[in-house]
């Protein structure tokens, strides 16, 4: 279990899980003179600041971080279900190999504790959104990788969880790309407040049905076939 | 002698993320009475934010419904509710429906997505009208072995698993979303969008009394010169309301002021209106559905119209999931027997007739145990009825709403 108050917080919650590459490849250097894990590292800074700048993903959001790689060199919780505005982004370091497709089966369980945890608690939720931050190069046996990706889709399809993949500079997208049914994005494009905003409008239970159904996600518009 | 004039005020404000973000307010509200402020029409209505003219939607929702829900009084002084109460709903529905294609040029009417919550009452009661998610709750009084009690009337939400996914009534679908639920003389009435149920309520039957007692307080009580629906709005506006929501948030309230006992009086009786057991249809067995709550009806004017119904406190859902598992059963049985007609006729007599000697009951019992079956079952309508009344619809919708296409694009 983990250590949210809910009493005072009695709001709905989107539970978001961070699955991050920590593998000792993300210490290569970028065209633009940063090393993979640097751009990582500012990227989560970043959704920290947009997060909390906007006052109901403050109150809403959840996150949770599973890192993959790393000193530890293996796939595991990194930090558990914490409040926006209890998170506080720390510099992940870099080593080891890149175990990606346990790293999202962790991450997939993770939600649906996450949201058993919400229920028990008597506490609405969004859709749960897992957000995979790598350089694409999984190390796991193909097996592994083929059937985490294989039920990483799955769950996307059944609503389970919006998946987004995001790449870092000179990431392999094709392989990232397997994770989820929208096309990955670079990390450098994403604005997370928007897409907060955007993944917490109201929608249709029923149909999630086209493109035009999402048209407000400004500047990102390969996204507009999210919410399927 | 109580003083029975309606008192009303409405608002929508602009939730800070559609500031934020430059969408504009899609929540829409009508609040009216009738000249002698006997009856009060209340819609209001959520356009999806993901739909691109979801403004345009909930504005004819509320425009469209509230004109009709009108006119509906001067029906209802001449001729007392009943089924037909439905069969108006329903047509008002396909009449809205009809508009919305016309707006759209198109029979794809998911752009102006926008739930529906909305009620008439009058002087005796009245009724509820909900498609989707946001919240109709008001007060009356009921009495409880003889003595008198005040009680809190719900009409809750319906969503999907996740908390920002509803049913709108531009959807292919929407007569299983419809809700017709009858309320009783009504001291006091609150119709909002799930934005405003964030202000207003504190879970889907509890008022937030510390935001709602001292709002209603200032709204209706103190006369000061300000519109009270402008000072409503005052209280959507605040910047503290930004903390709770982002959405566009909706309030429409109104008030018997001499009828009106302190807010906290009104509780939800889960025995007059019998909790429904969670049950999700589609979405995984632990998601919630709550269907629709119906407190128990004490002998008003809409009595005829409610005395339907008067049984169907039993909870929507599980009643829905046995009615298919009954008509699957049907359907079972009725292939079965016609398998064994077939082979009454195809197979061999002298075959047959080796079969039929290993049997010492007669071939025929199954079909006969069909009928005995099926006997029972439709007299047993007080569970199967739904609240609403529509099972005379199905057969008009598949004419008149094309079944919403499911792409799964790729790209």
């Amino acid at each position: 279990m983990n250590s949210v108050d809910y009493s005072s917080n009695p709001n709905q919650r989107t539970p978001c899980v961070l699955v991050l590459d920590a593998s000792g490849s993300m210490d290569a250097v970028g065209p633009s003179g940063k090393t993979r894990i640097q751009a990582l590292n500012e990227g989560i800074q970043a959704l920290e600041k947009s997060l909390k700048e906007d006052d109901t993903a403050l109150t809403r959001v959840q996150m949770a971080i599973v890192s993959v790689g790393g000193p530890a060199d293996d796939a595991d919780i990194m930090m558990d279900w914490t409040d926006v505005m209890n998170f506080q982004s720390f510099p992940l370091r870099t080593g080891g190999t890149t175990p990606l497709g346990k790293g999202i089966q962790v991450g997939l369980a993770l939600i649906e504790q996450g949201k058993q945890n919400l229920k028990h608690a008597g506490i609405s939720y969004t859709r749960p959104w897992m957000m995979v931050i790598s350089d694409g190069d999984p190390t796991d046996d193909q097996s592994v990788w083929a059937a985490a990706a294989q039920e990483c889709k799955a769950a996307e399809l059944a609503k389970k969880v919006e998946v987004f993949c995001i790449g870092v500079e000179g990431a392999n997208l094709h392989t990232l790309g397997e994770l989820s049914v929208k096309p990955p994005l670079m990390l450098d494009g994403v604005k997370f407040r928007e897409l907060f905003v955007w993944l917490s409008s109201s929608l249709s239970a029923a149909s999630r049905s086209r493109p035009g159904d999402s048209l407000q996600l400004p500047s990102t518009d390969v996204w507009r076939n999210v919410g399927m | 002698m109580r003083m029975s004039a309606w008192v009303t005020a409405s608002a929508s404000v602009i939730g800070s993320s559609h500031v934020a973000t430059g969408v504009p307010c899609q929540d829409a509200c009508v609040i009216k009475t009738t000249k002698a402020d006997e009856w009060v029409v209340i819609v209001v209505s959520d356009g999806a934010g993901t739909a691109s003219r979801a403004e345009e939607g909930a504005r004819h929702v509320v425009k469209f419904f509230s004109e009709e829900l009108l006119k509906l009084v001067t029906e209802l002084n001449k001729r007392s509710p009943g089924h037909w109460i439905n069969d108006f709903v329903i047509e008002k529905v396909l009449q809205t429906r009809n508009a919305l294609r016309q707006m759209a040029a198109s029979d794809d009417i998911r752009d102006f997505n926008s739930t529906v919550v909305a009620c008439l009452l009058g002087p005796s009661g009245g009724f509820a009208i909900h498609i989707g998610d946001g919240s109709i709750v008001g007060g009356y009084r009921s009495e409880l072995v003889g003595v008198a009690a005040a009680s809190l009337f719900v009409s809750a939400p319906e969503n999907g698993e996740y908390a920002n996914e509803t049913f709108f009534i531009t959807e292919g679908d929407w007569v299983k979303h419809l809700r017709v639920t009858p309320m009783p003389k009504m001291d006091w009435v609150l119709c909002c969008t799930d934005g405003g149920s964030s202000l207003a309520l504190a879970t889907e039957t509890e008022i937030k009394y510390g935001f709602l007692g001292p709002v209603i307080q200032d709204v209706f009580s103190i006369t000061d010169g300000v519109p009270r629906s402008k000072k409503l709005a005052t209280y959507l506006s605040d910047p503290q309301a930004d903390k709770v929501t982002g959405d566009d948030k909706s309030l429409a309230i109104a008030v018997k002021l001499g009828d009106m006992l302190p807010l906290d009086q009104y509780v939800f009786n889960a025995k007059n209106a019998k909790k429904v057991p969670l049950a999700s249809p589609a979405q995984d067995a632990g998601g919630g559905v709550p269907m629709p709550l119906q407190p128990k009806r004490g002998k008003t004017f809409f009595s005829n119209f409610i005395s339907e119904q008067e049984d169907q406190d039993a909870p929507t859902e599980p009643v829905k999931s046995l009615k298919r598992s009954r008509e699957r059963l049907r359907l079972t049985v009725f292939l079965l027997s016609g398998l064994f007609v077939a082979t009454i006729l195809f197979v061999p007599q002298s075959l047959f007739s080796s079969i039929r000697g290993i049997f010492t009951t007669p071939p025929v019992k199954p079909s006969l145990s069909v009928e005995g079956n099926a006997g029972p079952e439709a007299a047993s309508t007080p569970i199967e009825k739904k609240p609403t009344e529509i099972e005379s619809v199905p057969p008009i919708t598949p004419q008149l709403t094309n079944p919403v296409p499911v792409e799964t694009d790729k790209t």
